[in-house]
């Protein structure tokens, strides 16, 4: 058995920040990173720049072998935690390594749903996760118009299943690299899980504008090996019976902690590991933050499991922090914006529908751009209730992310101009912050 | 005297995730077209500094010695 002073499992941009946090506030403690990986931190951000031709193999990553022995972190590679005995302070390894632990901090990050189709298991179907899902879409691109020799292979139609960030992503990465892309969705519309049908039209109008085709209310049945190479895909066959040809497929249906191995040990869960403010757990001295962390969110008043980079590092950060006896509030509003031609899509702060009471829209599709606005009442102690603004999707209208967000992070009443909320013309910069 | 960075912000990296923004608020802001400027170079600590230029997904904060002009990161 090994005996540390802060045991972190998670080699993310959560735990490795985390680590240095506490490096830098205790300079003589034992400081471990447990990691799945068998990699030192690199940047998912980057994947789809790396696929794109933009980033190097070597920007991808963040973080070299020195920098962890400079700072005296204890990067164990490629292990995975098996067991949490919280009693006991330990956590147990399935290569059989038990690790005693001061404090623990449960940085577990998230992984992408996997289709569980017939024949996902062939090649050429990426999750754009890990460095190897970019390699094999690298190397499944080698063959396509761009880099096409006379008679040589050649990569053409990519299908990506799934609205959303990553589909986004891969949209976007395909389409930069000549390949003739579709976007199929189960939903009734695009995006149809998080968007209104509006917003969705806004972004599906800009997908199409530039030359993807977006299909919606198809679900994958299976994936077929094509004739050519038979280990790799080569269609996609829908449950309603639709075939699309395809050289390369990118899945983007969700992110999912794997907190199974956390059953029995008493933890609190609910959807990710629930925390407060301080994101310490249930359980004493093992705490949890980013991907994983269902956290209390000082400024909406409730439980929230946000999965960005931001929020992940900011997190990193405060729970450093307060691990090292330094009690800090983790408050923050998340916000997310993926940039994809020339346009934007935001999430900002909770976006959750159940967990407003109004939500408001501005713009139109006809525009170009919506926003929809998130309300919440709350109780005031001066006048009864308040009315806050808790979150907002923002569909190609980049401009209102910053007032939003300073809205959502003031706890501005709005009680007095909602009304005027959905008005596209009312400048949300004029919103009172007091 | 105390350490001080000079502060860039490569805009053709930056995409705007913001973990600088969220780390070291007094440093850096978001403009009109979601990339990261720089608003003070001696607002926030230098370790907040450090800490928010190292937590960029893209590495497109950098980071010279004020005094040397030497690169201290990325």
């Amino acid at each position: 058995m090994k005996s540390v002073d802060f045991l972190i499992v998670g080699g993310g941009v959560t735990g490795t920040t985390a680590a240095q946090t506490i490096r830098g506030l205790r300079p003589d403690s034992s400081v471990v990173i447990l990691s799945d990986e068998p990699y030192e931190l690199y940047s998912r951000i980057l994947l789809t720049s790396y696929i794109r031709g933009e980033a190097t193999q070597e920007q991808v990553f963040l973080k070299r072998n020195e920098w962890y022995q400079e700072n005296r972190i204890d990067l164990v590679k490629g292990v995975s935690a098996q067991k949490l005995d919280a009693n006991a302070h330990t956590v147990e390894c399935a290569n059989g390594d038990v690790y005693q632990y001061k404090k623990l901090l449960l940085a577990l990050g998230a992984r992408p749903i996997k289709l569980n189709v017939p024949g996902s298991e062939l090649g050429n179907i990426s999750y754009m996760w890990t460095i190897e899902d970019a390699e094999e879409v690298i190397n499944a691109l080698k063959g396509t118009n761009e880099s096409r020799r006379p008679g040589g292979p050649l990569t053409r139609r990519g299908v990506v299943i799934g609205g959303g960030f990553i589909g986004l992503e891969f949209a976007h990465a395909f389409k930069v690299k000549g390949i003739e892309t579709t976007i199929l969705d189960g939903s009734e519309y695009y995006w149809g899980n998080r968007l209104d049908k509006q917003s969705s039209q806004v972004i599906q109008n800009i997908l199409e504008k530039n030359g993807i085709s977006v299909i919606a209310g198809e679900m994958v049945e299976k994936f077929v090996g094509s004739r050519e190479n038979p280990q790799n895909v080569g269609k996609v066959i829908t449950k309603s019976g639709k075939e699309f040809g395809c050289d390369l497929v990118g899945v983007g249906v969700g992110i999912k902690s794997d907190l199974g191995w956390l059953e029995g040990s008493g933890i609190k869960i609910d959807q990710g590991i629930v925390t407060n403010e301080y994101l310490e757990t249930n359980l004493g001295d093992v705490y949890a933050a980013g991907d994983c962390a269902n956290y209390y969110d000082v400024i909406v008043e409730g439980q929230h499991l946000v999965g960005t980079w931001a929020n992940a590092a900011t997190q990193a950060v405060a729970v450093g922090k307060t691990m090292t006896g330094v009690k800090t509030v983790f408050e923050a509003v998340c916000a997310y914006t993926a940039r994809f031609f020339e346009s934007t899509c935001s999430f900002v702060g909770m976006t959750e529908a159940d967990f407003a009471d109004e939500v408001v829209t501005r713009g139109t599709v006809a525009e170009g751009k919506i926003s929809r606005i998130f309300l919440k009442n709350y109780p005031s102690t001066s006048s009864g209730s308040m009315t806050r603004i808790v979150g907002a999707i923002i569909a190609n209208n980049f401009g209102e992310v910053a007032p939003i967000t300073d809205a959502i992070k003031n706890k501005v009443d709005v009680s007095q101009n909602r009304d005027k909320l959905a008005d596209a013309n009312f400048d949300l910069h004029s919103l009172p912050i007091s | 005297m105390a350490k001080k960075y000079r502060i860039k912000v490569d805009r053709d990296l930056c995409i705007g995730a913001a973990s600088c923004v969220a780390l070291a608020a007094k440093t850096f802001q978001l403009d009109s077209e979601n990339k990261a400027i720089v608003l003070s170079e001696d607002a926030d600590t230098v370790e907040a500094i450090r800490l928010a230029a190292e937590s960029c997904p893209t590495k497109a904060i950098i980071l010279e010695d004020a005094e040397t002009g030497k690169q201290e990161y990325p």
